[in-house]
Order: structure tokens, then sequence, then C-alpha cells
């Protein structure tokens, strides 16, 4: 097949005929952002109807034709969709970090290093139906597989079934897994855990329901289980969820619960989170609060301004012991599969706590396919 | 090169009604798509509204040098105030609180120098810097390192990466799977940690890792 080299409208309307049809079948890490920002649900850019790791095609198409600044002529050979033939898709993330920190009381830590580098495949087994899909961390240190499950859509493509190790469907799922709530609830892109996900992919309700082990992706350690589930309500411009965690196990109950909302005011698309966390594995009971507020700005083609306040209370019980993070990231895509982010952030804790008051600066090089 | 919506007006004044791409009449409408990304594309750069509508005033955000301070200002204002004023939800000052933000009349240490003894590992190490992930009962790999459950998690417990190595083995920190994930051993799965050092957090520094190393070396006790 061949493509017009130099018009977008044409080489859209050759892809067309893969994207008819396509169901669900490849960005990395998920941005939910943009889901907000172009009223669409995660199911439309992400394999994972629940949103992150590899790109639909759609999804493919979309971040080398909307994201970018400047859509580099691809010649003969299209855009990139991930197919390597009927059956197989592949994708990845790439991303690679220069970083200083300043804790106060200690040296001041900078280096480079190799973030992650995650690959993606999946099997389409049959086309819109059954897939068998595998997320990767081949970087640093050893391979390491943070996802690996089949999907199964019913007929009407709204109702599905996945199981096997999987990201556990709660809250936004931001990109960055330090976040506070991301980190707090303990549920975020290094924490999937085995189990089964029944989900609903509706004209605006969407909803999911997963049942694992509740070991961490460790190794089942007891009997009780874990259930996590999360509702949203999406449209074109705002979006409106909820979330609830409850996890069983020997050393204390977890439960956890959340609202989360995304609004697009032109070129500001907005996010927020609040999560009430109770942990019983530890004595007295302790309740937390955590909640993030986000902006994303997107002031020209191919750039994106991100600020978000994030407020963690890690024991309700206790006065003064609060944290606060603020960020500023400049995400600027020159290019086609290429991403630079730079970005501070700075933690605001106790006093006496060092590590709860540092900053952080970082360039990001992102590679993404 | 420059995408191009030369659409009829027609595509590109319809409106999705769904807000999955497959099922917003492109199947039958194969322009569907295109229009939208021409509505969703103008709406950014040229100063049309999202019902592609074209706005006679100039877009407000219109990107200057000044347009962005400005709104990045406001934008921490908004979000720093509404954090900090409307929901109360400032930093804590940390009044009656050890180093880990625990209430002094708990019994930490407050402000404890690090020695190879595993309660000043818990307070120094385990408790401010692993338990921010490493906690409760969906912790990562199962590993609950917070204070009273993370001893019986670690010495002489297989690890869930690497099950031929423990995660603590007594008198022998080189074969100690954590001991080789703070330092970030050559064959490590995964992340070295912390979890995300050095970019969202610094590792674990030479002294340190070097106490706990000697805690290992000498028996890993319970003091
Ligand atoms: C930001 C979150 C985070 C922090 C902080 C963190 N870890 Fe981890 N840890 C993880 C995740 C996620 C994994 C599993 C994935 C991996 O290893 O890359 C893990 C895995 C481990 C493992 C492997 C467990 C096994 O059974 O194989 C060990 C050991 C470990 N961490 C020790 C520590 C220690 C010690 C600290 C504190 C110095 C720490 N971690 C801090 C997130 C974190």
């Amino acid at each position: 097949m061949k493509y017009p080299p130099t018009n977008l409208t044409s080489s859209l309307r050759m892809l067309l005929p893969l994207l008819i049809g396509i169901a669900v079948h490849t960005q990395a890490r998920a941005e939910p952002y943009l889901a907000a920002r172009e009223g669409l649900q995660c199911a439309a850019c992400h394999v994972n109807p629940s949103g992150g790791g590899m790109r639909t095609e759609f999804g493919d198409v979309y971040a080398q034709t909307r994201l970018v600044a400047k859509q580099l002529d691809m010649g003969e050979r299209g855009l990139w969709t991930g197919k390597l033939n009927d059956f197989l898709r592949v994708g990845g993330d790439l991303r690679y970090d220069a970083s200083a920190t300043d804790t106060p009381h200690q040296k001041r830590s900078d280096g480079f290093a190799l973030q992650e580098f995650r690959a993606y495949g999946a099997v389409d087994l049959i086309d819109r139906r059954l897939t068998l899909y595998a997320d990767q961390l081949l970087a640093p240190g050893s391979s390491i597989n943070r996802e690996a499950y089949g999907l199964f859509w019913w007929d009407e493509h709204q109702a599905y079934v996945k199981a096997g190790k999987l990201y556990l469907p709660y809250g936004l799922r931001l990109q960055d897994d330090s976040s506070f709530v991301r980190q707090a609830t303990g549920i975020n892109f290094t924490t999937p855990d085995n189990g089964l996900e029944l989900g609903w992919v509706g004209s605006s309700w969407i909803g999911q329901l997963a049942v694992s082990n509740g070991a961490g992706g460790g190794e089942e350690n007891d009997r009780g289980k874990r259930a996590t589930a999360s509702v949203a309500y999406v449209q074109h411009i705002w979006r409106l969820g909820a979330s609830a965690d409850y996890n069983d196990a020997a050393i204390g109950k977890l439960e956890q619960g959340g609202i989360f909302a995304g609004l697009d005011t032109g070129p500001i698309t907005w996010l927020a989170e609040a999560d009430y966390i109770v942990d019983k594995s530890l004595t007295p009971t302790r309740k937390q609060y955590v909640g993030l507020l986000e902006a994303n700005w997107a002031f020209m083609q191919g750039h994106n301004l991100k600020l978000s306040a994030e407020y963690f209370d890690p024991d309700h019980q206790v006065d003064e012991d609060q944290r606060n993070r603020l960020s500023a990231i400049w995400e600027f895509n020159p290019i086609q599969f290429i991403q630079t982010r730079v970005g501070f952030r700075r933690y605001d804790g106790i006093p006496q706590n060092d590590l709860q008051n540092r900053k952080e600066l970082f360039v990001e090089l992102h590679g993404l396919f | 090169m420059k995408p191009q919506c030369s659409l009829p007006a027609a595509a590109t004044r319809q409106r999705s009604r769904s807000l999955v791409p497959w099922r917003r009449g492109f199947a039958t409408n194969p322009l569907g798509l295109v229009a939208r990304y021409c509505v969703a594309r103008r709406r950014h750069s040229d100063g049309y509204d999202s019902s592609s509508r074209l706005v006679s005033r100039p877009h407000p955000f219109a990107p200057s040098l000044r347009n962005l301070c400005a709104t990045v200002l406001v934008m921490c204002r908004l979000l720093l105030s509404s954090l900090c004023l409307a929901l109360g939800a400032c930093a804590g000052n940390g009044d009656d609180l050890d180093q880990n933000g625990r209430p002094i009349s708990e019994g930490g240490t407050p402000d404890g120098e690090l020695t190879a003894s595993f309660q000043s590992i818990q307070d120094n190490v385990f408790t401010p810097i692993c338990t921010q992930c490493h906690a409760g009962a969906s912790a990562p790999q199962g590993l609950d390192l917070q204070q009273g459950s993370s001893y019986d998690m670690i010495v002489n417990v297989v690890s869930q990466e690497q099950p031929t190595l423990a995660r603590i083995a007594p008198g022998d920190p080189d074969a100690s799977y954590l001991i080789q994930k703070i330092a970030g051993a050559a064959g490590i799965s995964g992340a070295r940690m912390p979890y995300g050092c050095p970019t969202s957090q610094p590792c674990l520094d030479a002294a340190t890792i070097d106490v706990i190393r000697q805690w290992v070396s000498n028996g890993a006790l319970n003091d």
C-alpha cells in the first residue's frame, strides 16, 4: 500500500481502512489530560480499555499528527501504526533523564539515568475480539514483566474481560507514578497485580471491576482478595468518576475511595482527584487524605505546560504532618516519536524531614512509538 | 509539512455523538475522523471555537511571552491558593513530631544518627524513604517495610523478583537481594531502590548502604 507523502488528509484516508473496524487494539504511559482535552475515552487511544500502555492505531495516528509541533514527512511508508502484520502489533517507550535533586542538609545529587525502556506487544488472535497483551520493562536492571493478560471483547465491543497480570483500575491513571495520589493509593504503573478485570465501555459511561490477589504483584500470601472498581461519566468537555479499592489482607485491611474529574476549558485542561485511605495494617489505623489539581495548557501546537499542586495528609489523627508538592513541567513534542520534558518539582513537608523538602529539576528525553 | 484540513464544510460541521472513535460514525462517514482532527486543530491554533464557528475576536490565548508568563502566574496562584487557602491543605509545621512525621509521644527517635542496628535503619531509612511505597497490604512485591512488619518481611525471606535469593541473608550482604536493590547491583530485576532514584528522589548514598551492609554482616539481628 502506498501513502501519498505530503498530504495528511489523504494519508489518513488511506489509513481509514485500517482504522475502521479496529475496536480496541498502542504512549506508553497514560496521559489522562489528553483524553479530557479531546473528550475521548482511554480506550480510544489505548489497547488497555482502562488506559495506559500500548496505544491503539488511532492513538498512534493521533500522537503523530495532533501532538507534534512539526510533522515530518514519512514518505512512502506513511504513518507508524505499530502493526507488523495482521496479528502482531508492537510499541515502546524510552525515557532518559538528566536530573538534579537538592535536599536540605545533603549534598546535591545529580546525574543521568535511563529511567525506563518499556516494550509492548499485542497479538490480535481474533480481530476486535481477542488480544494477548504484554508490557515488559526491559531496563533499567534486567527485564521485568509489568502487564501480561488476555483481553476478550463481547460482540458489541462494549463489555470486556481481562485476565492476567494487570494495573488496577483506580482514579486518574497519571503518567507520574510519584504523584501523591498514585503513590499513596499504591496504584500506579509500578504495581500490577494478578487477577481478573471486567469492564464496560459505553458511549458515556465507563466502568471497571477488578478482583486480584492483593499482594502487590508478589505471590499470593493470604486468602483475602482485593477488589478495585472505577466508574466514570465522560462527556465532551467534562468527566466525573469515582473509584473504590478494598484489600482484605492478612496484615490488615486497606480501604480507599476517591473521586476524579476532568474539564476542558479551551487551551487549558484541568484534572483533579481526591482520595481517602484507611490503612488497617498499622495500629492505630491510619486515615489519609490525598489530592491533586492539575492544569495542562496547550499554549502552542506541540507544547504543553503542566502545572500541578498536590496535597497529602499521611495521618489525619496527627496534626501538622501534611505535605504538598508543586510541579511545573514543559512538555514539547518537536516531531513524531520524540518528546522532551523539562520539569521542576518542589516538595514541602515538615521541616525536620529533609526528603520531604527537596527540590528536583529534570530534563527528560522521551522516545515513544 | 503542515497538515491540511481541506474538508467539505459539511464534514467539518459534523458533530460526533459518541465518544469512542469507532462508534463516531466514521464507519459510515469516513470523514468523521478527519473532521475531528481538523476541528480540534483549529480550536487550538486558529481561534476557532469547539463548534468550529469562526470566532471574530483574536484568540485570547494567542502565544506571546507576556501571555504565557501571566497565565502561568495566574494558574500557579490559582492552584496554590485553592489548595492552601480554600481547602486548608498547606504543609504541616511539624510541631511535636519526629523526623518521620510521627508524634514524639509515640517514642520515635527525633534526630537519630544511622547506626548498624535494625531500629536505627528502620527509623532512618525504611520509614522515611521506603514506606513511601512499601507500606501496607498492597506494597510492591508484598514487601511491607513499615515499623513492626519489616523485620519479618526481609530476614531469611525469599525475594519475589529473584526467588533464588533471600531479601536479607544474615551474614552475607552480597547475597542479600535488598542490598543489591539499594546498591543498584548489575543483576537485579526492575529498578534500583528507592524506585525512581536518582530522578524523583536521591539514591541512598554509599555511607548509608555501608551501614546497612554492616548490619547484615553482623548477623541482621532484630536490635
Ligand atoms: C517510589 C516507590 C518505591 C520506593 C520509595 C521504594 N521502593 Fe522498593 N519497590 C518498588 C517497586 C514498584 C518494586 C517492584 C518493581 C521493581 O523492583 O522495579 C519494588 C521492589 C523492591 C524490592 C524487591 C522485592 C522482592 O521481593 O523481590 C526490594 C528488596 C525493595 N523494593 C526494597 C526497597 C527499599 C529497601 C527501599 C528504601 C530504600 C525501597 N524499596 C523504596 C517501589 C519502591
